[in-house]
């Protein structure tokens, strides 16, 4: 009797434990099919386009909602919204001895400040520190070294040397950023970005932005760029034609003062002569190089770094997937063709002009020397 | 259980009975004569064995990938080159959105794109009607009514059916440099037409595919087992592959090609059963990129039942294994592709046809195993089996969960284990659309039809 158990219960035993066990990693699983704690679609957010004015405008958006508050808003007897409302904001008045009603605070936690507003132009003085976002409704004049949340400025932001800029900034006039000036994340105006020497970035976005002192930079002129037609069996025998695109299985160097009307695709590395024209696009596997006084109407794409000698002009997207070092007098897009220059670091020389959106994926800095 | 062996050379006065071939233990010899342990085997069971150790080391090449890619995924240097490009000289662009019978879905469709930050004087959006039996061209044309200058409809009423021949002919109708396709039931977010497009700077690129995010996938456990497939299939796959510089996949929707490549490759295929997978080999051969925008999200449906859903990965079965038997060899001779996109575009052309090898891999070994030739061939039988149930499957499992933790929706991640029959469904059903496409009469058939996937949302659209 015991061995007819032992020989129909033991392989029983053993077939139900092993379903148990097998089963048991369903349980989990189970649980949630019926529970359903996360059936919701993954978020797409639909209306997000890349807007550089997103946190300017959602700001502004929350200084109107303040500043409109008013006691005929009152919904609970006894508690003035308004007065709650204005309590959170600091004024930043111009005493008439010239100095500024700075907050007593510098961490805003716990202050019951959420706002600090500057109601007319203002000029700041030396270290000041507002760890909070800032509205302008006029000029804004930082002193040295200044820290700064976020600032949104209805007219001029201008800072002071060794100042910093936590998040973002917007202005509808001009931002002017002396020496040595760091500004983490978004800075855009509707007008002009000009940063001195030594200044890092993250993202700029201005119909035009100047580094470093521009003007003082006199750049050659391209308007009668001098250029000689090339052929692509002249530049290469590895070439293949495809309409027109130029694909090169190899290392690639355009003599000086060529024109080129097609889009070149190049495996290895890349010299672009000086003085060249290409009416088209170029791209780059290894490094790229382009040498003083080249004109390109297309993009530059590179996967390794992009190196603008000086005085080049690019009229199309200028993209890296490393790094790109610009010397000075280089413009990137025009004031008809604003356009976008992007890489985790950006070395720029000071006279260089872009027009449209600079972006370091790590930091760009304004710095004095050679780009090769 | 006892089985006999089937070895008929074994020395007669061995008279042996194998028992516990199960738990693959030495053969019980019933009169204690020592038996030498070195045989010549049959020749079937050595064709067998070396099918089956050819299957196996082919699962342990796809299970290398996807343990590659899903580490890469979490670790690796992730590329999103295009997608932070916002300002340019913005190429013209068609989008063309092909529609069968889709009164439900095409209006929000049209909607969605017209409410793009694309500039509007470079955007043109080509409604592909073909031979709707429903309200479908009443919505279309009504649209087009009230948007002269950006909805301008196409509408078939002969021709080759099929989405490939409907492509083709509207495509010889348009004039942009960019062509973008989505299907009627997805919803494009506001940039999504710019970041889609961005990538066209770079003069290497043939054609760009962004994600697709399941809308309907708390439906139901299918709709949920999708998500988590789609999930993986895209946030670790397709990114990987972007990130490794290898061959991610146009998909036919929520994408688009150059027009100068696409021409330079002769156009659209009437005759392909996936314009999408087909397109990205042509390109690929010729020396054009495909590039995978992450970030670039759209939702659509996802089947809600399972003989859609069942005649849906026919479908793309039988496309798959088409392309991967007319371009399998030129990829691998194209001097334009390095040693990886071979190695890669092999593979993904592969994915389908491992199906039907994986469940001849389970036969063989079972078979091996039940012969019992000896514990061995035993042990070898029982790894080989695990070596599909734990490692290939769970490789691919193992994309899914980093799929989910990358899009922090951790918790549905608890439903990893019931893909286990989304997997079986899958293999099962791409299996006997293998074998027959592989029937002489399917294999060279020219018929093609609309093979449309059931849309689930009800109609809205009240034309003014």
């Amino acid at each position: 009797m015991n061995e007819l158990a032992g020989i129909i219960v033991a392989p029983l035993a053993l077939v139900a434990a092993t379903i148990g066990w097998w089963l048991l990693a369903f349980v989990p699983a189970l649980r949630e099919l019926y529970q359903r704690s996360d059936v919701e679609p993954l978020r797409v957010v639909r209306g997000h386009d890349n807007d550089v004015h997103y946190f300017a405008r959602r700001f502004r958006a929350r200084v109107d909602s303040y500043l409109e508050t008013t006691p005929a808003s009152r919904k609970k007897p006894g508690k003035s919204p308004a007065k709650a409302a204005q309590n959170s904001i600091h004024y930043l008045l111009t005493r008439d001895d010239g100095s500024v009603s700075m907050p007593a605070f510098v961490n805003p936690k716990g202050s019951g400040v959420n706002i600090v507003l500057a109601p007319s132009s203002v000029t700041l003085p030396r270290e000041a520190a507002l760890l909070i976002e800032l509205f302008a409704a006029n000029s804004l004049h930082s002193g040295e070294a200044n820290i700064f949340r976020a600032i949104l400025a209805d007219e001029d932001i201008s800072l002071g040397k060794d100042s910093y800029v936590l998040r973002w900034l917007h202005a509808g006039g001009a931002i002017r950023a002396d020496a040595n000036c760091t500004l983490y994340g978004r800075a855009s105006s509707d007008q002009l970005i000009a940063l001195e020497n030594g200044c890092s970035f993250e993202h700029l976005h201005a119909p035009r932005i100047e580094f470093g002192a521009s003007g003082k930079h006199e750049q050659a002129s391209q308007a009668d760029l001098k250029t000689t037609p090339i052929g692509p069996k002249a530049l290469s025998k590895a070439v293949e034609v495809t309409g027109r695109r130029w694909l090169i299985n190899q290392d690639v160097d355009i003599p000086a003062g060529r024109h080129i009307d097609a889009d070149i695709v190049v495996t290895g590395r890349l010299r672009v002569g000086a003085g060249c024209h290409i009416a088209g696009s170029i791209k780059g596997h290894e490094d790229i190089q382009i040498d003083h006084g080249t004109r390109i109407d297309g993009s530059v794409v590179g996967v390794g770094n992009i190196y603008l000698v000086h005085d080049c002009q690019v009229r199309g997207p200028v993209l890296s997937e490393r790094d790109i070092y610009l010397g000075p007098g280089c413009r990137i897009g025009t004031h008809q063709h604003r356009t976008t220059m992007n890489a985790d670091h950006l070395y720029i020389a000071p006279g260089t002009v872009a027009f449209g959106t600079v972006r370091a994926r790590v930091m760009g800095t304004v710095r004095t020397g050679r780009a090769v | 259980m006892l089985l006999t062996t089937a070895d008929n050379q074994r020395p007669p006065a061995a008279e042996t009975t194998t028992t516990s071939a199960i738990a693959g233990t030495a053969p019980v010899v019933t009169d204690n004569t020592p038996v030498p342990r070195e045989r010549s085997r049959a020749w079937y069971v050595m064709v067998m064995l070396i099918v089956l150790y050819s299957i196996v080391f082919l699962i342990c090449v796809y299970m290398i990938r996807h343990y590659w890619f899903t580490l890469n995924r979490l670790f690796g240097e992730q590329r999103h080159p295009y997608l932070d490009v916002d300002e340019g000289d913005w190429p013209t662009v068609t989008v063309l959105v092909p529609a069968h019978n889709e009164e439900a879905v095409i209006a929000h469709n049209l909607e969605a794109l017209l409410d793009t930050n694309y500039p509007h004087d470079k955007l043109v959006i080509v409604p592909v009607n073909d031979r709707s039996t429903d309200r479908t061209k009443e919505i279309i044309d009504d649209f087009a009514r009230r948007y002269p200058d950006n909805i301008k409809p196409f509408h078939r009423t002969e021709g080759q059916p099929g989405k490939s021949a409907a492509l083709r002919d509207v495509t010889e109708t348009v004039d942009s440099d960019v062509l973008l396709v989505f299907d009627a039931d997805y919803i494009p977010g506001r940039g999504l037409i710019k970041q889609l497009t961005s990538p066209f700077f770079d003069p290497e690129v043939g054609a760009v595919m962004g994600r697709v995010v399941p809308m309907n996938c708390g439906k139901n456990l299918l709709t949920r087992l999708l998500d988590l497939e789609r999930a993986g299939g895209y946030q670790v796959d397709q990114q990987a592959r972007m990130n490794l510089r290898l061959v991610p996949q146009y998909g036919g929707t929520v994408g688009g090609v150059r027009m100068a490549a696409l021409e330079s490759v002769g156009g659209w295929r009437e005759d392909a059963l996936a314009e999408d997978t087909e397109i990205t080999y042509r390109l690929l051969l010729a020396g054009w990129k495909t590039v995978y925008q992450n970030r670039s999200e759209c939702y659509e449906e996802v089947p809600e039942v399972w003989p859609v859903r069942i005649r849906q990965i026919k479908r793309w079965a039988k496309g798959h294994n088409q392309v991967a038997f007319r371009y399998g060899f030129s990829l691998l001779g194209n001097r334009r592709s390095s040693f990886f996109e071979k190695l890669d575009g092999i593979l993904l052309l592969g994915v389908y046809l491992m199906a039907p090898i994986l469940m001849l891999g389970w036969i063989l070994a079972l078979s091996l195993f039940f012969l019992g030739e000896n514990p061995f061939h035993s042990i070898i039988a029982i790894l080989s089996v695990v070596a599909y149930g734990a490692l290939g499957n769970f490789a691919a499992f193992f994309e899914i969960a980093a799929a989910t933790r990358l899009d922090g929706a951790t918790r549905r991640l608890r439903l990893l284990p019931l893909n286990i029959l989304g997997f079986i469904v899958s293999v099962v059903s791409i299996t006997g659309a293998t074998l027959s496409q592989a029937l002489p009469h399917n294999l060279f058939s020219k018929k093609l039809v609309w093979h449309k996937t059931e849309r689930y949302r009800k109609p809205v659209h009240k034309p003014t």
